[in-house]
Parts: C-alpha cells; structure tokens; sequence
C-alpha cells in the first residue's frame, strides 16, 4: 500500500513538470529566426497566399495565444500540431520514430550493462589487478571519445574493410519488406510476424550503432559499480562475511545485491540522456529516429516536431523514473520499510 | 589547490573555526623568502604527486601540450588551415602531408592543429562563465534557501527552474539555443555555458547550504557583516573545492559537444579548422574507405578530452583530504622502495 501512495504522491507533480517543460519549450523554440510560411510555400509565393497560411496555422496570433490554442489542441484532442517537413501529424511522425531510438538505446544500455557491471565488480574485487587498472582507462577512455566518431570508426573497420555487416543506411536492407508495426522495434515485430529475413536484417543493422552506444555507456555504468562495489565490500557486513570464512561468491554477491539501485540509478539517467543524446549516432547510422526527426526540426524552423519531441522525451523520463522507483521497492527492502 | 590558498588562508585567518582541509598550509607567510619557500614545497609535493600517479602526468602533458599547439599553430602547421588545394584531395598520409588531405585538398594536420583555438576558446570560455554564474547563483540561493520569507520562495523557484532546463534532451536544447542566437563563436559558447549552469548551481548550493551553520559564518552574521561581504568573502572561497575539481571534467565535455554540434552542421561552420566539424567533412569518405579525413581530428579530440578528464581526476584527489592521505602513503611507499 505504500508503494501506492507513492506512486499517488508522484502523479500529483507530473502534470505541473510537464506544463513547465512545455511553457518554456513553446516560448523557447518560438525564438528561432524563421518563417515556416516562407519555408512551406517558397521564396515566390505571394504575399497574400503567405498571410493566408499563416492565418491558416494561426501564426499571426499572438504568442500566448498560440501557446493556449497549443496546450487545448494537446489536452483535448492529443494533438501535437503537424510538420510541415513531413505533412504529417506530429504524433503519428514520433509513434513511428520513438520506437526505433527506444530499441536503439535499450539494445545499447543492455551491451552497456554487460560490459560495465562484471568488469565493475571485478574490478572492485581485484584492487591491485590488471582488470582494476584496464577498468580505470576505460572509464576514462569511454568518457573522452566522441559516439559519433566510434560510430565512423566501426564503421570503417566492420562495414568498409571486412564486410561483415550492412551499409549504415537505415534499419533494414532496402529490398526487405518490413514486418506490420505492432510494437515499432523492428526485432519484436519481425519475431510476432515470423518475418525471419527481417529479422536477420534488423539485427544486422542493430550491430554498429548499439556496440557503439554499448561501450560508450559502459564507462559510466563500470564507474558506478565499481565505485558502489568498493564501498560495500569495505562496509561492516562484507568484512564480517570475510572473517566468517564464507566463499568469496557469496561475498561478491551479497554487495553486488546492495550496490544494484546505485547501477539502476545511473542506467536510468543514461536512458533519459540518451533518448537525445542518441541523435549523432542516428545521424550517422541514418537511423530515422526521434532525436534526428527533432534535430532536422530545428535546423528548418520546423518547430511542431521539436515541441512534439520535448515532450515525448519528458513523458519518457518520468515513466522511467518511475519504473526505477518501482525497482527501488523491487530490490531494496530498506525502500519498502 | 595552491592557487586558491591564498583567498583561504585570508578566510581562515579572520576564522579560525572554518573547517579546515589544509591546516598545513597554516597563515600567509609574511616574508618573500616565506612565500618562495611554501611555492617550492608545493611545487615538490606536485612532483611527487606525479611521480606516484604517472597518468596524472600524462594528463597535465596533454593538455599543456593542446594549449601551446593552439597558441604557436602559425610557427608548427605546415600548410595554411583554411586554403583548399583540389588538385591535391584525400591525398593518404605521406611525408608531404603528414596525415593526409580531405576531400577539398586542405591539409589535415595543419587544420588538427589550429582546431584547439576554436575548441578550446569555446569550451573554456562556456565552462568559465558557467562556473562564476552558476556559483554565484547556488551560493546565493544555497544562503538564503533555510532563512524562511521571500529569498526562502526565490530559491525554491530557482531550484525549479534548474529544474525544469535539466529536464530538456541536453543536444535537441543546444541546438536550438545556438538556432535562437545565430550562428556565431558567441552563441555556441552562451548555449555551452547555459547548458552547464545548473551542474554549477547544484553542485555550489549544497556546498554552501552546510558551510552556512558553520559558526565563523554565524560570528560574521553576529558582527553586523552585510549578507553580500559574507557570501563572497567567506562562503564561496570555503566551498570552492568541488566546482575545481569539476572545471577540468566540464571543459572536456564541452568540447566533445561543440564538435557534436559542429557535426550536425549547428556549430563552427565548414572551413574554420575545428575537430568536430572535420569529422563531418570525412563522414562520407570513410564509407569509400578514406579513413584519414575523419579518424585523426576524432584521435584529436579523444586525446585533448581524455587528458582534461585526467587532470580533473587529480584535482578531485588532491582536493578530498582523505584521498590525499592515501596517495602520501602512496608516495612514502615509493620513496622506501627506490632508497
């Protein structure tokens, strides 16, 4: 029951953090130089049909106003507005890009998790070794290289050089036939379907860019295990279980079962960051996914999509805290009281 | 650390209660041949500092060396960074051009080495404001957020606000902010700035909330010392450490993403030499196997970054007492083993 009324506390605050987030977005985007008009029609159109779209898109309004018509058009009828890049409704644009930047990055969280959380406890366990001193640099390293120039990097040696996997064109091959959208992850939907070929094609795509956001975001999930690793093998409990004379396992196991919400933390940080922050490694790979979707929205004072992205992204990270508040009370007794 | 002990030694002396992390550094010395005495052991003790971490020295190599590659680019860079030769494009590295040419003939190392004056500008300059703002905001907010009333309800909006930035996808908000201010040096580094200040806020506000109860703070309070002396002259300069350590680490990060902006075509434009920007240029011709155009500006940039990093990690070593204690021992081992 206390988890309810947790959760209860939690909804009371998401409505007034997403009507900040959507204040300041609107009127910030709002700023960027640029006739969307202008853009739509082209430098020859008229004048008067200029004013008549922007009548048409309510651009001659006021700016509060147009926040107010934004946020009815939003609560009332789940409206996003449209991009005029696409002509296409905002929400049906990132219902079919989130998908592909969310298989993206848990794909690459999950490769990031089996790098950093072993080498992390090995390298807590192992103080002096050669697996302590590899895992410093790591860290360091994972930290100074830029995703997008790994992302060419790999590409340079698995694509260009040894041909072992697909040009970084897109999530699947061109003559593919893409399975139904159920889920939008290529790799779900090709499986419900029992689409095999698209399937391989897929994954085949999937490699590059989740090896590079995998290593990219090990570094920080090996610090923080290590860091928590460290302390909890220090702390009382460890030190007991080691005079006890139990099996080092055991011991490893017992701290690395209290060093887990620390890891669930910085995981849930790292997704929240990456669902934009995953844009240069889309961009490269030709992704298509929402990040590029809000990029390409910027760069062309196309502003729906950058609103629409704003606030998916925020939708996302409160469902992901959420869910990591929900894994709190899972793993940690102390939460539950 | 040595930098700033002066500003503390001057706190302590008029506060003798401040908590203290290094009580041997002790008063001011009065004499020239004092201060050159204390200069030389601190100098010794960085020696030995690096001798008993050798990657802290490679750290300080690095970006020592990235700095004065920036300052003397005319005197080392063979060929003008910014003149395109097309008869002469994606040459592979060779004795005539060292790593290379890209796809409009200019020479890539001489462009790696002009890079830094842009990277670096830009990153220490945004990382720079963002500390003194984002300080001072923090320290302010942090002083008055228990005192109740109004500054009480202000800092709370602040921390709101922070808040609220923090909440926004970091890349899609620099974009956008550098769209706003058009594209200029200027606009990157106030979006760079923007984009760090609450890291600075955070990280000064909950320094200062706890150096508040302190009693030379109460003591000054008590002798009728105006709100804004007592911040600046002995709040800030005792909560200091932290925002040190995080200077180096940020401005690293700051040039990893300018060259992410750059790469997305939202920062330096095409031929002024900067990393980010030359690994764009290269993107197309990696597929077709010229690797040089991208790969050595992103060795570059990986290197400069990874040696701030370095340096931020000794920083936060030699600023946390307990650490420092550790690394002596280190030291003491070393010195028994070589006698």
């Amino acid at each position: 029951m206390r988890i309810m009324r947790y959760i209860g506390k939690r909804m009371i605050f998401i409505g007034p953090q997403l009507l900040g987030i959507i204040l300041v977005s609107f009127f910030l985007v709002k700023l960027i130089p640029g006739d969307p008009a202008v853009m739509m029609l082209g430098p020859m159109a008229s004048e008067s049909t200029l004013e008549e779209l922007r009548a048409d898109m309510g651009l001659n309004l006021s700016v509060p106003q147009q926040f107010l018509i934004y946020i009815e058009n939003l609560v009332l009828h789940g409206d996003l507005g449209r991009s005029w890049q696409t002509t296409r409704p905002v929400t049906e644009d990132l219902f079919l890009r989130m998908p592909a930047t969310l298989e993206l990055i848990t794909l690459g969280l999950i490769l990031g998790l089996l790098i950093g959380v072993p080498l992390g406890v090995g390298a807590a366990y192992l103080k002096r070794g050669i697996l302590a001193k590899f895992s410093d640099y790591y860290g360091l390293l994972a930290g100074a290289l830029p995703d997008f120039w790994l992302a060419l990097v790999l590409i340079f040696f698995f694509y260009t050089i040894l041909g072992w996997v697909p040009p970084p064109l897109g999530r699947l091959d061109f003559f593919t036939i893409p399975p139904p959208t159920i889920t939008g992850a290529l790799l779900i939907d090709s499986l419900l379907d029992g689409n095999w070929q698209a399937l391989s094609s897929a994954a085949g795509h999937l490699i590059l860019p989740v090896l590079t956001l995998g290593l990219i975001s090990g570094g920080p999930i090996l610090k923080m295990t290590q860091s928590t690793m460290d302390r909890m093998l220090e702390s009382d409990y460890s030190r007991y279980e080691e005079m006890c004379g139990l099996p080092k396992a055991i011991i490893i196991r017992h701290a690395l079962r209290n060093s887990l919400p620390s890891v669930v933390t910085i995981v849930s940080v790292l997704y929240g960051f990456l669902i934009g922050g995953a844009v240069l490694v889309e961009i490269v790979f030709s992704w298509g996914g929402a990040g590029q979707y809000a990029v390409q929205g910027v760069l062309n004072a196309d502003i729906n999509p950058v609103l629409g992205f704003v606030f998916f992204s925020a939708v996302l990270s409160l469902i992901i805290y959420l869910i990591v508040d929900l894994i709190y009370f899972a793993i940690d007794p102390r939460v539950r009281g | 650390m040595t930098h700033i002990s002066d500003d503390d030694a001057d706190a302590r002396a008029t506060n003798p209660d401040a908590s203290d992390p290094d009580a041997h550094v002790g008063r001011r010395p009065s004499t020239i041949g004092g201060r050159a005495q204390v200069f030389l052991q601190g100098f010794r003790f960085l020696l030995a500092v690096l001798r008993a971490r050798p990657m802290f020295a490679v750290g300080y190599g690095i970006v020592v060396s990235v700095i004065v590659m920036a300052i003397f680019a005319p005197l080392i860079a063979p060929y003008p960074p910014e003149t395109a030769n097309p008869t002469d494009f994606l040459q592979p590295p060779s004795w005539r051009h060292l790593l290379g040419t890209d796809a409009t003939g200019m020479d890539i190392f001489s462009r790696i080495i002009y890079a830094p004056r842009i990277d670096l500008t830009i990153a220490i300059a945004g990382t720079a404001i963002s500390a003194v703002v984002g300080s001072l905001i923090g320290a302010t907010v942090g002083y008055y957020q228990e005192v109740g009333g109004a500054p009480s309800f202000f800092s709370g909006v602040v921390m709101r606000s922070a808040d609220v930035l923090q909440a926004f996808p970091v890349f899609v908000f620099a974009i956008a902010l550098v769209a706003i201010f058009g594209q200029s040096l200027q606009s990157i580094i106030a979006a760079i700035a923007f984009l760090n200040i609450p890291i600075y806020l955070r990280l000064m506000r909950s320094q200062v909330m706890s150096i508040r109860r302190m009693r030379f703070v109460e003591a000054s309070y008590v002798a009728g010392t105006p709100d804004r002396f007592i911040i600046l002259r002995h709040v800030i300069p005792n909560s200091m450490a932290p925002v040190l350590a995080q200077l180096s680490v940020n401005i690293g990060w700051s040039v990893l993403l300018t060259a992410g902006l750059s790469f997305v075509g939202a920062g330096v434009v095409a031929p002024t030499p900067e990393w980010g920007s030359m690994i764009a240029m290269g993107f197309q011709n990696i597929i077709t196997g010229q690797w040089w155009p991208s790969v050595f500006p992103g060795i570059a940039l990986a290197v400069t970054v990874f040696g701030f990093a370095l340096v931020g990690a000794s920083v936060e070593v030699l600023a946390d007492p307990a650490r420092r204690r550790a690394l002596s021992g280190n030291m003491r081992q070393h010195r028994a083993k070589e006698s």
